[in-house]
């Protein structure tokens, strides 16, 4: 009987192992053979009943309910495409793997992370959206360069930017003044410095208030903002976009530099590090740490901006302010690359369905609408037409923070070195980097170098297996 | 055809036909998926469905179990194991014999110890984690600010996991020694009463003993679910920090592999490795305590 169990449990594990290797295969030369034939606009204007798609998206609390407001506005605005939203819940990894599994047959368009769409190629499961773009003769001009370039690969764009975000400094700036900090931090050396006045140094306050100084949320994605800021690659081959990737670049003596600076402020006990991950509330303890008057500023993602707006009025003790990214060197000049979401379609579409998800997508992406995505979620608009449109301009007048993350994205030029990198097995080297940020912001007798030595030699070995078992 | 022989027919056809739904299933999701495992560990599979696999024969096997991380997981996996099963055998007994009294509101007591096995590992991973959030949660509160947090720290992950899931079994544990108690023979227990024994000499010279064959299930069931832990690892630390704090269970690497970041051939090998060991110390269990277990009730 208890074998009977183990077989059982340890089987039902494997199907999870198995069912990779079992669902249905993939044309190898969908992807390769597109053309703009790919993508029927002209017979989409023809159809006489309305053609069906399935689209899969990962958005949570209200951002869902925007996002069923604008499927729900579209289906009603026309009659030649009707779009099924199907919310997929667990984030962008759930919604990517669930979508392999079904062998690109389970949604005619998805969302998914943007800094994942090199997988998108190497599946072979996708379409390149180029072909709609060249067939609708829809013009990208006005998109933020940089996320053009970014979910370009192999000279086409893969997938449409839809939803960018980037990281900022939240600070509570009723804990600056009481430390007599005039200005928030530029430079990583600045945040240091303010970190320390935050824990010793209060005009008003007892010393100690601000126990912690800094919330520092252990992220990868931290590690890969900074390198673009300097233009330095996080990857060879030009961040993978001038061939495919084969090792990291991140191995190197500007981010032993970084990763020291960040480690010494623990050391100092002017920062204390919190995981990025965790259940219920706990991916937000860095943020939690400035309302409990524990720290006076943090690092976190330009989209948690919404939601932190609305549950400020709960908290007195907080006057928010938000900055941009702290520089490593005073001299970075390369902005941030978008992080966010990207709408991409299946290789298993016929021309039409192709034309009526990139019809559903041109709507999602119009000026209007796009403002009114971003500024019901806090997302950065992605083209400038959306960045002038009414909703926007009011939103930034009346609450400039909302700027900051917009103005990031623009600064520095759209070149291989500030989009970020194009890299097939990203979740894996993340998971690898996040490990050295782990040991070295909770271990302080970690030393740096050899931590990041230790994440690159992992990640190349990841990267390598990766690659030959394409 | 006999219409005895036909009866027969009838009767068998019958038969099988009401176990097919049940076959179909084993089959499908219990049977196929164990057998095609060790296909796929002989093969570097590819991350995506549709491309080719590679032959890797044996090698793809010794590289995966010589690992440092299949070592370490194996480590995080037999250690959680040590500390939830023992503890949570005994804990379940003893809170089981409690309740074993005929007093007022004792089927709410029960109740209250028997919810544990029924929640879910997400309920119990929100709840257990909020109490050791470092900002708001109750170590804090009492003014234990540990830096790192125990969640973030190597030396306490493990015991937070097992806490977690020690909360889970001892419900589990509970029920089941509750059901053993109730069918135990009253006689023998007021025999020894009348002979003179006492409450404690009565427990481990007469309930124990004829509780042995519910200890021995309740140990190897909570012994094969404990080595297929990985919920409040994925909960809590999630893969980023999981071999970083030493909680990357086995069952939890074969997660990572079959869906964070696929590599079915891998995952598989950890899977025949995980069935090799659960099947051994389960045989072992069988060879050493089934000895001592008293099944003539």
């Amino acid at each position: 009987m208890f074998k009977n169990r183990s077989i059982k449990t340890l089987a039902s594990l494997a199907v999870l192992a198995s069912s990779v290797g079992v669902v249905a295969s993939v044309s190898n030369g969908a992807a390769s053979a597109a053309t703009s034939s790919n993508c029927a606009t002209s017979d989409l204007s023809k159809v006489t009943s309305p053609v069906h798609i399935t689209y899969w998206e990962s958005t949570a609390g209200d951002n869902l309910k925007a996002m069923k407001a604008l499927v729900a506005a579209y289906n009603a605005s026309q009659h030649k495409v009707v779009v099924t939203d199907v919310n997929q819940t667990g984030g962008y990894t759930d919604t990517w793997n669930a979508y392999t599994l079904s062998g690109g047959s389970g949604a005619n368009v998805f969302m998914d992370d943007m800094n994942n769409t090199q997988a998108h190629v190497d599946s072979r499961l996708t379409t390149p959206i180029a072909d709609c773009v060249s067939a609708a003769k829809f013009s990208t001009k006005t998109y933020l360069q940089k996320t053009i370039v970014q979910q370009t690969i192999g000279g086409k764009l893969q997938a449409m930017p839809y939803s960018a975000s980037v990281p900022v400094l939240y600070y509570n700036q009723q804990a600056f003044t009481a430390a007599g900090i005039k200005k928030p931090p530029t430079t990583i050396d600045e945040m240091a410095a303010d970190a320390h006045l935050l824990t010793v140094k209060g005009a008003t306050f007892s010393p100690q208030k601000y126990s912690d100084g800094m919330s520092l949320k252990n992220d990868p994605w931290w590690l890969e903002l900074w390198s673009a800021m300097g233009k330095t690659y996080y990857v060879d081959h030009q961040n993978g976009r001038a061939g495919r990737a084969t090792s990291v670049s991140f191995d190197n003596a500007r981010n032993v530099s970084l990763l020291t600076k960040l480690q010494n402020m623990v050391k100092s006990s002017d920062a204390k590090s919190y995981s990025r991950d965790g259940a219920g509330l706990a991916a937000y303890n860095n943020l939690f740490a400035i309302s409990g008057d524990k720290s006076g500023m943090t690092i976190d993602t330009s989209a948690a901006l919404g939601t932190i707006q609305s549950y400020l009025p709960l908290f007195k003790n907080v006057t928010l302010g938000v900055a941009p990214l702290p520089r490593l060197l005073a001299s970075d000049n390369g902005g941030l690359q978008p992080g966010g979401n990207a709408l991409s379609l299946s290789s298993k579409n016929s021309a039409l369905e192709n034309a009526a998800a990139f019809n559903f997508i041109s709507y999602l992406e119009s000026a209007t609408n796009l403002a009114s995505w971003d500024a019901s979620t806090g997302y950065v608009p992605i083209t400038t037409d959306a960045a002038k449109a009414k909703a926007i301009s009011t939103l930034w007048k009346k609450k400039p923070y909302y700027k900051v993350a917009y103005d990031q994205i623009n600064t520095g030029g759209a070149s291989n070195a500030t989009v970020g990198p194009a890299l097939g097995d990203y979740y894996q080297v993340n998971t690898d980097v996040a490990n050295s940020l782990n040991s070295l912001l909770t271990n302080t007798s970690v030393n740096p170098a050899t931590a990041i030595s230790q994440a690159a030699a992992t990640a190349n070995g990841h990267i390598s297996s990766y690659n030959s078992s394409l | 055809m006999s219409a005895k022989r036909s009866a027969r027919v009838r009767e068998a056809t019958l038969g099988y036909a009401l176990i097919l739904p049940a076959l179909l299933l084993v089959t499908v999701f219990v049977l196929y998926p164990f057998f095609r495992n060790f296909s796929l560990f002989l093969y570097h599979a590819p991350p995506y469905p549709g491309l080719p696999s590679k032959w890797a024969g044996l090698s793809q096997m010794w590289e995966t179990v010589s690992s440092t991380s299949f070592q370490q997981g194996l480590e995080a996996t037999l250690l959680y194991t040590v500390l939830v099963v023992p503890i949570g055998v005994l804990l379940g007994l003893v809170f089981a014999v409690a309740a074993h009294q005929k007093l007022k509101g004792m089927a709410i007591y029960r109740t209250i110890f028997a919810t544990t096995a029924v929640s879910s590992v997400a309920v119990a991973a929100v709840v257990f984690g909020t109490f050791m959030n470092p900002v708001f949660g109750l170590l804090p509160w009492l003014g234990i600010d540990p830096n790192p947090s125990v969640l973030q720290n190597p030396t306490w992950a493990m015991f937070a996991m097992a806490v977690i899931g020690l909360w889970q079994f001892v419900g589990l544990s509970f029920i089941l020694f509750s059901a053993g108690l109730q069918s135990l023979p009253e006689e023998v227990l007021e025999a020894a009463k009348i002979d003179g024994a006492g409450a404690v000499r009565s427990f481990f010279q007469i309930t124990v003993p004829l509780l042995s064959p519910t200890i021995f299930y309740v140990f190897t069931v909570g012994t094969i679910a404990a080595m297929f832990t990985f919920g409040q690892m994925d909960l809590l630390v999630g893969p980023g920090g999981a071999s970083f704090v030493r909680v990357n269970t086995l069952a939890y690497q074969i997660y990572q592999y079959a869906v964070t970041t696929p590599n079915p051939g891998v995952a598989a090998c950890i899977s025949i490795a995980l069935f090799i060991l659960t099947a051994t110390i389960t045989f072992l269990n069988f060879r050493f305590l089934e000895r001592r277990v008293n099944y003539a009730t």
